[in-house]
This record gives structure tokens, sequence and C-alpha cells, in this order.
């Protein structure tokens, strides 16, 4: 080839003199005419010394045909003198500049070549090392196709050859019931673009079934292939399993003493129910019967002790009586539905009011939005609440109760607002615990436990209480229930 | 207290022996506790009514009127004492009135599952308990009408 080049550098003053010669009839007088390419296309393919010796034959040429070459240098005419030094100069600067060029380009290409070849050798010994790398990880990393076959794995399960893994449906090395979550979540990582996660049992060393936590993910600058992690987990699996197994084993121990713990509480509220309350009767009965049977002898201090007796042990009954819903009310089921709480505090409200036909109560009920909860325990609220503000309006000659509603974000705050009695609010926290009173009997007769009713059945139903108030300017009792009811065991 | 035991209208079943005397006394001011029959457990009752144990050489007659029945009793509870009332055919029409302290739901539920007539709960106020109690004798002997029957073994 590069001989080829030669013969064809220094061949091409003689062509652009054959050339020249035959059509000199039309180029006359321009001797040199045809002899600059020439000259030009020897430097360009033979480098500065076959571009001189074009030169050099060029001349001797235009010499031999063009010009008359027996003159003696002497006698040349100057104008052809002046021709001849300008083609000598051009050619010999052509030589120059084209060999200088490819000089150049030669030494390029071949730094290019051994950057290539160094390059070439730097990927092999890369590929050589991540492979290792892959290899010696003891996950799976498997490529996958966009028809889910196996492209390469970083090593098979003992007992297997990668031959008898390459290429094959790589769903089929896993179990049955688990194939439909693969492929999703290969189809996934696929058609997003993002990695997935999904758990599976597959075939491990020696066909054994083996739980796999695996990753998919879309190879970067490769749309078609996936790659999948996948890590054994049965370790994990097993201890996750005795894990469970003991929480549950504990989980059912606690059940069971709770159940226990229930059963005794509620054996204990009945002895209480049946057994506290029947001494009471009888001290109240036979009390009765003194006053009946003995009433000519006895004297008016005897007469009044006896009632202080009786009326104390009714007083007893009632708080067992209270001690006892309250109790009843922790242990409830609970059972939640849509509460239309404007037509349960109307309707409350008109069945405590049977009671106080005498007095002049104003009952303002704004609309109040509806709420999910506990219908028997909010009922108990209410009733609580309204009643509570009956009592502590008892004094005055009218009674304002109002009852409103203000909705927040995540819950809706009821109100109960009356122009009663009122209370210190330095109190306000013992307002809601049990048989806790701000009054004296006298004044508003009570056992103290309807506000801790109220409490735990707002409490249980997932929502709070708070109180406010002022002595002799009434008092408001929020309650606050959630938007979204979850289930609230205290 | 010795009456006829054949022919008891009321049939106390109360182990509380204060509890048993007001409730008589109540009902005596009504004048409504002439035919009454106070046991005292629940064993007591069922043999009373079954003419067993004790009162086997009771003289057959009509049944009772109305029974009274606490739940709280010693050897056999009342809820099972009314089980057995109801499940023999000789008793199984007689009225059966709870009467106890207890308040407990579930109790309520199950008096009424197993067929009581009535549940009434005693009143630890004595004016409302003796109201309550002649109200009941009140009710059961003078307004109430139940099965007119014989003791079956009559008719044998």
């Amino acid at each position: 080839m590069k001989r080829y080049r030669t013969i064809l550098a220094i061949a091409s003053p003689f062509i652009a003199c054959a050339i020249q010669w035959l059509f000199w009839q039309s180029i006359q007088p321009l001797v040199w005419f045809l002899f600059y390419p020439a000259v030009f296309i020897s430097a360009w393919i033979g480098g500065f010394w076959t571009g001189l010796v074009s030169t050099f034959i060029a001349t001797t040429l235009a010499f031999l045909f063009f010009i008359n070459p027996n003159y003696p240098i002497s006698m040349i005419h100057t104008k052809t003198f002046i021709t001849l030094s300008v083609f000598l100069t051009m050619g010999t600067l052509f030589s120059v500049l084209l060999g200088r060029l490819k000089k150049l380009n030669e030494q390029l290409s071949s730094d290019l070549r051994q950057n290539e070849i160094s390059q070439k050798e730097e990927k092999k010994s890369l590929e050589i090392k991540y492979r290792s790398i892959m290899e010696s990880v003891t996950d799976y990393i498997v490529v996958l196709d966009k028809d889910q076959r196996i492209q390469y794995n970083n090593h098979v399960a003992a007992g297997l050859e990668w031959e008898d893994v390459k290429g094959t449906d790589w769903l089929l090395w896993l179990e049955d019931k688990d194939r439909n979550i693969a492929s999703d979540a290969f189809q996934l990582a696929r058609n997003t673009g993002k990695p997935t996660e999904c758990e599976f049992r597959a075939i491990e060393a020696y066909g054994k079934m083996t739980s796999f936590n695996a990753k998919f993910a879309p190879i970067l600058g490769s749309s078609e292939d996936i790659v999948l992690l996948a890590t054994n987990i049965t370790d994990r699996k097993n201890k996750e399993h005795e894990l469970n197994a003991e929480l549950e084993q504990r989980v059912i121990n606690r059940t069971k003493q709770l159940e226990e713990a229930n059963k005794e509480l509620e054996a204990f509220s009945y002895s209480v129910s049946h057994d506290l309350r029947s001494p009471l009767r009888a001290i109240n009965g036979y009390t009765n019967i003194l006053l009946e049977d003995y009433f000519p002898i006895l004297d008016e201090e005897g007469k009044r002790v006896c009632n202080v007796i009786s009326s104390e042990a009714t007083r007893m009954g009632k708080l067992i009586d209270d001690l006892l819903s309250f109790s009843r009310l922790s242990r409830m089921d609970m059972q939640f539905s849509l509460i239309n709480m404007k037509a349960m505090a109307q309707r409350v409200f008109d069945e405590l009011i049977q009671m106080e036909k005498t007095r002049k109560i104003e009952f303002n009920l704004s609309d109040i939005p509806s709420i999910q909860g506990d219908s028997v325990l909010i009922r108990q609220v209410w009733m609580n609440l309204i009643s509570n503000a009956i009592k502590f309006t008892s004094k005055k000659e009218k009674a304002i109760i109002e009852i409103s509603a203000k909705e927040l974000d995540s819950e809706i705050v009821y109100s109960v607002t009356d122009n009663g009695a009122g209370f210190d609010m330095k109190y306000a926290d013992k307002l809601f615990g049990v048989f806790q009173r701000l009054h004296k009997e006298s004044e508003f007769e009570g056992t103290g436990v309807g506000l801790a009713i109220i409490k735990r059945a707002v409490m249980r139903n997932g929502g709070r209480v708070r109180a406010k108030g002022e002595i002799d300017k009434g008092a408001t009792l929020y309650f606050a229930l959630p938007k979204k009811n979850v289930k609230w065991e205290i | 207290m010795t009456i006829e035991t054949n022919s008891v209208e009321i049939l106390l079943v109360e182990d509380n022996p204060r509890d048993a005397e007001l409730m008589i006394r109540a009902l005596k001011k009504r004048n409504l506790a002439n035919h009454l029959f106070h046991v005292s457990d629940g064993v007591e009752a069922i043999d009373f009514l079954l003419h067993k144990g004790k009162f086997s050489d009771r003289i057959n007659t009509i049944s009772p009127r109305i029974i009274f029945l606490d739940l709280k009793l010693p050897k056999i509870d009342g809820l099972q004492v009314l089980k057995e009332i109801r499940s023999n055919y000789s008793t199984r029409t007689i009225p059966v009135v709870i009467v106890t302290s207890s308040k407990e739901d579930p109790d309520i539920k199950e008096a009424y599952n197993l067929g009581a007539s009535s549940y009434v709960v005693k009143p630890v106020d004595f004016e409302s308990f003796s109201e309550v109690m002649s109200n009941l004798g009140f009710y059961w002997l003078l307004i109430n009408t139940t099965v007119e029957k014989s003791n079956p073994e009559m008719n044998l």
C-alpha cells in the first residue's frame, strides 16, 4: 500500500507533464500550470522528501518539454526565471508543510492506536476485577432480559452448572405461588424504571427451596435488561418466625392475664353490687321499722337520729350505684356508628326537663355536626353534661343552657355552657376525678361521679375533655371527639 | 313461719333473712303475705316446687301464683333455679319475678333468656323498697291472671 503511494507520488509530475503536453495548445504559455497540483499531490501523499523529489522532476520535465532545455542558465528569460523561482519555492513550501502535517498525522494515529490498546487492556482487567467481585458476593446477582430470561448469574447454586441456568425463564426456579408477585415486581421495575422489591422462595443448593429477598433495578443505560439482587433470608425468616411465635405466646399470656383480671373485676363488682347493698338495705329498713313501730316511744332526737341513719344509708347506696356504673362503663363493649349529635342532645334534654317542669330553662341548641362514636357512651355524656347544667343552674331564676360545637382539623369540640354556679378554675384539674365534688352536698346533691363518667366515656371514644368556669358566672364543659374514630381502649 | 305448705300463693326464695323480713313486712302491710312461703336456698326452692327432699310429703295441690326469686343463693343460684323451674312441666307456667340486688347486664339478659317474667332490682331506700314489694305483690296476686292449673299429679 505504501509502495503504491510512493509510486503514485513520483508518477504524479510525469502524469501532469503528459496531460499538459496533450493539451499544450490550450494551456500555453502557462508552463507550470499542472505541475503545481502534481507537486502538491506528491507532497500530500509522500511527505517532505517525496515532495522535493517531485519538485525536481517537475522542473526538469518543464525544461525538457515546455522551455527550451538547451538554453544556458544565463540565457533564460527573466519571466521564466521568476516563474521557476516561484515554482521551486512553492514546491519546497508544499513539501515542508505537508511533510510536517503527515508526520503529525502519523504520530497522532499511532498515539490513538496506543491509547486504544491500553484502554482495551484496562477494560479487560477491570472486567476481571468486577467479575471476581460479583462472583465473590454470596447474594445472587442475575441479569434478566425483557423476556425474563437469565442473561448472567454471578454464581449458580451448588449442584447446578451455568449451562443449566443460562437463557432459562428465571420464574421457573421459583416456587409456583410466588411467581406472580415476582413477575409483577419485575414488570414494575421495567415499566417505571425504578427499583422494586419482593420476597419469594426459590431453588437453592441441591434443589432445596429457600426464602429470598429480591431487589429489581433497571441497568443504567440499558432499557431492556433488569438486574436482580437476591439475598438469602432463610435465617432472618427463621428468626422472624421464632420471634413471632414468642410474641404471639406473650400476647396470648397477656390476654389471658387481662381476661382473668377482667373476670376478677367483674366478680368483684358483682359482689359489691350484691353484698354491699343488702346490709345497707337492712340498715335502712330496720331504722324505718324502728320509726314506724316505735314511733310513740321515740323522742324527737331519737327520730332525728333514725332519719340520719336512714338517709346516710341511702346516700351510700347511691355512691355504690354510681361507682358500679362507672366501672361498668370501662368494661362495656363498644360499637361505633354515626351519631346525630343534635338530635341526641335534644332528646336527652327533653327527657331530663320532664322532671323540672316548674323551672324556667332556656335551651339553645345550635346546629352541631354528627360524628362517629359509641352511641351508648356518647348518650351518657350528653345525659351527664345536660343534667349537670340543669342541676347547677337550679339556684338561678332563669337558667340558660347553650350547646354548640366547633369543627377543627381532626376533631370536633362540643361544648355545654350554663349560667349556673360555676366553679373556681383553681380546682379545674379535680373536676373530672371520681368522687370529686366542688360544691357542698347541701347546695347541690350528687356523688361526684358524673364528670368522671363523662371523661371515661369520652376517652374510650378517643377524645378528651376540658372545663372552664367562674364562680357564680357559670361553666362551660368541652368534649372533643376525633373525626376519624379509632377504638381507644383505656 | 308456719303456714300450710299446700296453699302457698307466694314462694319467696331469699337467702338474706333481713331482706326476707323486710319483703314480708312490706307485703304484710298490704295484707298479701298470708299465703307466703319462704325458703332460703336454691335446693330448698326446687325441692319445694317438685315435692322432693324435705318437701316430699307436701300434699300435692295447686302451684304458687308467683315466685319471688333472688339470684345470689347458696348451693344452687337463682338462674339455675329458674332454669329448673322452666324445664319442668309442672312448674313451667308459674310466673317468676327476679328480685335481686344485681343490676349487672349479663344477669338481666340471662334471666330473661331463661324465661323470667320480670326483673326487679331491690332499692336500697326502704320506702322505695316497700313500695316496690307491695306493688309487686299487688300486681302478681290481684291483677295478674295465671294458668289455673292443678298439679298434674292430681289429674292422674
